[in-house]
């Protein structure tokens, strides 16, 4: 099949020939292009050569794709770490960037390829540009995308009307988004966007608190492979558009930017740079850097570029040039990339929804294109999220391709005379482009000089990017779906403004969007009528039925009072909460009504009696009836246990030291945290104690003994042991005397418990003391001397077949 | 003197009695034998100097090495002593030193001393009286010593080839601890005898001891000494010593006599705690 695929595409004039296959080799001989010197493809293997090119990769072993002629190659989604299992699972782990000898022409290569086995799809990376326009004379306050006053004709200084306009600025068109920030929210941190584009400029100072450091894990140069994100006007005026601080006193305000006057941080920018500054590139990139926002915690992939039609860069688009671009397909490779971000963005591995994610799956715009066709290769894939441009004036910018494939129409601006020209600035340049941060030539020297005018699709997507942001950051939470968001954000949009001949989508409603969500429901879930509790040590576990909800469906959360006062929880609702009370929000996320969700209630009181309540509601914010009043009472307390006793503890010589950890000792029955204590019980000056909380350090100051007495506590109950501490002269000394001299006890060591004979004779002889019996470091053998002369007397100690003789003085 | 006999028997029965309360006795190397010859034979020579004016010695002199109880913590005795009879009367005059080990954990080793010196009288050619006065000091550690005064009295007779001697030895005031109350000096009774017998070549001599300390404990002794010739000796003994400070052992040694110069030595055996102890000795007799 790849082989007769190959001959259609061989024969095809002037395209770039697809098959089921997903089969990709353009045609040297017809291509307006200029083919690079050195030739890359992007391949996509199966799991049998795929398998074979990392064990060549890892392990040096022979490689098929050297045969093809191949001077290097490499994974176009790199070992993704944590996230490698499910990039292998989406298949990503499959797609090669070959980089083949030089003078090697695009049909010799196509036709290696399909000569070798084991490679199931190709791609020859092909030429994308930014959606934009050249930056314009800047001046930041008209930003009539995002609030538009109608003034702007107001300023006008030409006559206009020859132009036939009759729809023009007054008319308001905007994003709806004045009431947003001021009843819903202005971003948040949480929601983050991928803006895959030019290097943002992550240290403009209208921009820098919203943007994520590039680093390992953050902003990375995809151009480079490299973690040095060079700044670009473009990319940065797409970032300013989504998150430029705002409420700062300076510059623009992004759509999703926060407040910084309350210290509310916007949305973030994770720059994913597939261009430098200068215009034009080739794709082979784009992959990873979607792919690279799904990984690091965006939700949202903002994409100002793509291919265009206008093959030989003429400034027109012929007939032939339409055809041929029609006949383009989105390349494999980035579709996958689409597909896995669109899947896997604020998951786990296994699709699930990350604890801290504010949505489930990523959503991935795109710009409609700027070449006023009815056609986008990427676009026209269906998941996309395709967006096209409008004018201040509620229509469709001149320049915006259009289509039923496109979804929805944000502000891009228009920039020629003849649609807005009487509204200038000083310099000339229409305001009815869009406004915003241009990448800053001289860091500590930020004016207006770091703002612009642009206009484009390039300029619209943001504008979609920043509304989802704004959404997200006011619907997100557990259970919120990329789906959810793009339905939202679709049946919000403003279908009345737009023309339907030549389409480029609903106007987005940001406002309109949330309130869809916010208010589309007055009537309250039923109330929670079946649920359960049980306790175990201090946590009591609730799994309660997510009820049924007449116009959403099901309950969206859940309210669960609970206390040890019945009364006091009975009369608990979420606008009073009586002392005594806490609750707990349960959402219901993903489930559906008739689910059970579980919840625990942890740090509770052993031996207590608990009462529970349940309001559900929805995401309207309407509640149910309260559920019937139930109580769990938890278990008995049980005391924390000695695991090990560790009996007794020897050290030699002054310095020498032990350390014992607590928890090593200690264990509590109940798994509570234990917080312990440690003290010197007896004779402090032979050993000193360092307590860093959870292990004792004992270190030796002087012969002798101590007692060390040490704790457990689980909040109510307490064990403690005493562990004997012997610090000995020596490890030679193992048979110890002491004092010496010896006034009225003589304490007699040994080494190891034994039965131990003990001989004391005085000076001439004479036994004075004599016994045998077990003793030990810890259980020694004392001697009162006391009704002994002054004098000289040796003690003799004989245990296991060992003898050792002293000298003492007794005084 | 029977007013004397019945005062010296009742001071022996009050130290007797006030020893009942005390356990263990200070500065208990008193008692102890630096005669190698009555170390040989079991440490049965009367203490003193009363015997002196029966002897028939006119001046004798000596050096003493002793190393007692090396196998448990060794002191090492140095002693020199010289007596003399002059008519009837008897005088005496000793030193002793000891050294012990170093004690444990501490560098300084406990030494002893021990001076004496007594005087003795012939009350008739057969019967002499005795006393000999001793000074004892051990010095325990550097800043710590105990010292006590004390005498012997003892009355000694020599009947053709037996001899006999009764007295008390170190009678002295008790030494205090400052920390742990009193302790008694080892005083003691004393009773011996002894039987001398030759045949021209050969003699012998037995004799025996017994002790009855104040502390309540009993001790005796029993010897014999042969000489050939008056050249060379071999000597015997055993020492039983009980619940007294000198415990039991066995004894055997030699000596020679060359003219007025004698050398001795001694060895304990068969014994817990003096195993090994042995002692060396070099005199000159006239």
């Amino acid at each position: 099949m790849k082989r007769i695929t190959l001959l259609t595409c061989l024969l095809a004039v002037a395209a770039c020939s697809v098959d089921e296959n997903r089969l990709t080799i353009p045609q040297e001989e017809n291509t307006t292009t200029e083919e690079p010197a050195i030739l890359t493809a992007v391949i996509e293997t199966d799991d049998n050569l795929a398998a074979i090119l990392e064990n060549a990769a890892t392990k040096g072993g022979p490689s098929p794709l050297e045969n093809m002629g191949a001077v290097r190659y490499e994974r176009v989604f790199p070992d993704a770490g944590e996230f490698e299992e499910r990039t292998r699972k989406a298949g990503l782990h499959r797609f090669y960037k070959v980089v083949f000898d030089e003078g090697m022409t695009k049909t010799k290569a196509g036709e290696i390829i399909l000569g070798t086995d084991g490679i199931v799809g190709a791609d020859f990376p092909r030429k994308i540009k930014k959606r934009g326009a050249v930056p314009n004379d800047p001046y930041f306050k008209w930003q009539w995308d995002l609030y538009n006053d109608k003034s702007l004709k107001l300023d006008c200084t030409r006559n206009y009307s020859s132009y036939g306009i009759t729809k023009f600025t007054n008319q308001g068109a905007d994003m709806n988004l004045l009431d947003v920030w001021s009843k819903y929210t202005t971003g948040n941190k949480n929601v983050i966007v991928a803006v895959v584009d030019g290097g943002v400029d992550l240290d403009h100072p209208d921009l820098a608190l919203n943007c994520i450091a590039a680093g390992f894990n953050g902003s990375k140069n995809f151009v480079k492979n490299n973690y040095v994100v060079t700044s670009d006007s473009h990319g940065t005026h797409v970032a300013g558009t989504i998150a430029a601080i705002r409420n700062n006193g300076i510059g623009v305000a992004g759509i999703a930017g926060g407040d910084y006057a309350k210290s509310i941080s916007g949305a973030k920018i994770l720059s994913c740079q597939i261009f430098t500054e200068d215009d034009g590139a080739s794709d082979e990139n784009t992959a990873a850097a979607i792919k690279w926002g799904a990984d690091h915690g965006a939700v949202i992939s903002q994409n100002s570029w793509g291919y265009y039609a206008d093959a030989d860069e003429d400034g027109e688009v012929s007939s032939k040039e339409l055809a041929d671009f029609k006949k383009q397909t989105i390349p494999s490779f980035i579709k996958k990339a689409i597909d896995y971000f669109i899947e896997y963005a604020g998951c786990d591995n296994n699709g699930n929804q990350l604890p801290n994610s504010p949505m489930k799956g990523g959503i991935v715009c795109f710009a409609a294109g700027n070449e006023a066709i009815d056609y986008d290769p990427i676009c026209a894939y269906e998941p996309v999220l395709a967006v096209g441009a409008g004018t201040a004036g509620y229509t469709r910018a001149y320049y915006s391709n259009y289509g039923s494939w496109v979804d929805i129409c944000a502000p891009g601006g228009d920039g020629l005379d003849e649609n807005f020209g009487p509204e200038t600035d000083s310099e000339g340049y229409s305001r009815g482009q869009i406004f915003n941060l241009y990448a800053t030539r001289v860091l500590d020297d930020y004016d207006y000089t770091d703002y612009g005018y642009m206009s484009g699709t390039s300029m619209a997507c943001p504008h979609i990017s920043g509304a989802l942001a704004l959404m997200i950051s006011y619907l997100g939470g557990p259970g919120f779906t990329n789906t959810e968001c793009k339905r939202l954000l679709l049946e919000g949009a403003d279908k009345s403004h737009i023309s339907t001949s030549k389409y480029v989508g609903p106007w987005v409603d940001v406002k309109a969007s949330l309130e869809l969500a916010v208010n589309k429901s007055d009537i309250a879930p039923e109330k929670v009528s079946d649920y359960q509790l049980s306790a175990v040590r201090k946590t009591v576990s609730i799994s309660w039925k997510v009820p049924e909800d007449e116009d959403d469906g099901a309950a969206f959360g859940a309210q669960i009072f609970y206390g040890t006062n019945e009364d006091a929880v009975r009369r608990s609702s979420s606008s009073s909460i009586p002392a005594g009370v806490a609750m707990l929000d349960s959402k219901v996320s993903d489930k559906a009504a008739g689910d059970i969700i579980n919840e625990t209630v942890s740090d509770l009181q052993y031996s207590t009696t608990y009462y529970f309540v349940i309001y559900a509601y929805d995401r309207s914010g309407n509640i149910s009836d309260a559920s019937e009043i139930k109580s769990v009472r938890t278990p008995d307390n049980h005391a924390p246990i000695v695991k090990a006793d560790p009996g007794g503890i020897i050290l030699y010589g002054s310095g020498s030291g032990k350390s014992i950890s607590m928890e090593s000792l200690f264990s509590d029955p109940d798994d509570d945290e234990l917080s312990f204590q440690c003290v010197v019980k007896q004779d402090g000056s032979t050993v000193a104690l360092n307590f860093d909380g959870h292990t004792a350090k004992i270190t030796a100051d002087k012969g002798g003994t101590a007692e060390i007495k040490l704790t457990a506590s689980d909040g109510e109950k307490t064990t403690g042991i005493s562990i004997p501490v012997l610090v000995k002269g020596d490890l030679s000394d193992l048979a110890e005397t002491y004092p010496n001299p010896v006034t009225t006890d003589l304490v007699i060591r040994t080494e190891q418990p034994a039965e131990t004979y003990v001989r004391i004779v005085n000076s001439t002889g004479k036994a004075v003391y004599e016994k045998t019996s077990v003793f030990s470091g810890f259980e020694p053998l004392i001697v009162n001397m006391t009704a002994l002369a002054p004098g000289r007397y040796s003690v003799t100690v004989r245990y296991n077949g060992n003898t050792y003789h002293k000298t003492i003085v007794k005084i | 003197m029977r007013k004397i006999s019945l005062i010296l028997v009742s001071g022996i029965l009050c130290l007797a009695a006030s020893a009942q309360d005390l356990v263990s006795e200070a500065l208990p190397f008193m008692q102890m034998d630096f005669n190698t010859s009555s170390i040989a034979m079991g440490s049965t020579r009367i203490p003193g100097a009363a015997v002196l004016p029966l002897s028939g010695t006119k001046l004798a002199a000596g050096v003493a090495y002793e190393s007692y109880m090396p196998d448990l913590s060794d002191t090492r005795y140095i002693s020199g002593g010289v007596a003399g009879v002059k008519g009837r009367l008897g005088a005496s005059l000793g030193f002793t030193r000891g050294t012990g080990d170093e004690i444990s954990g501490e560098r300084f080793s406990p030494s002893e001393i021990l001076v004496n010196a007594g005087i003795s009288y012939a009350i008739t050619p057969m019967i002499a009286a005795g006393i000999n006065v001793k000074y004892a000091k051990e010095q325990l550690l550097s800043n710590y010593s105990n010292n006590a005064v004390a005498a012997d009295l003892f009355v000694a007779g020599k009947v053709d080839a037996f001899d006999f001697a009764a007295g008390v030895s170190s009678i002295g005031t008790p030494v205090e601890s400052e920390n742990t109350g009193k302790f008694n000096l080892p005083s003691a009774a004393t009773l011996g005898c002894g039987f001398s017998a030759g045949t021209g070549e050969l003699s012998i001599c037995a004799r025996a001891r017994g002790d009855y300390y104040f502390s309540g404990n009993l001790a005796a002794g029993l010897g014999f000494e042969g000489w050939y010739k008056g050249l060379v000796a071999l000597r015997a003994g055993y020492h039983y010593g009980g619940e007294s400070i000198i415990p039991d052992f066995a004894s055997a040694g030699i000596g020679a006599r060359l003219g007025e110069f004698t050398i001795d030595a001694a060895y304990i055996f068969a014994s817990e705690a003096l195993m090994n102890s042995f002692s060396v000795c070099a005199g000159v007799r006239f």
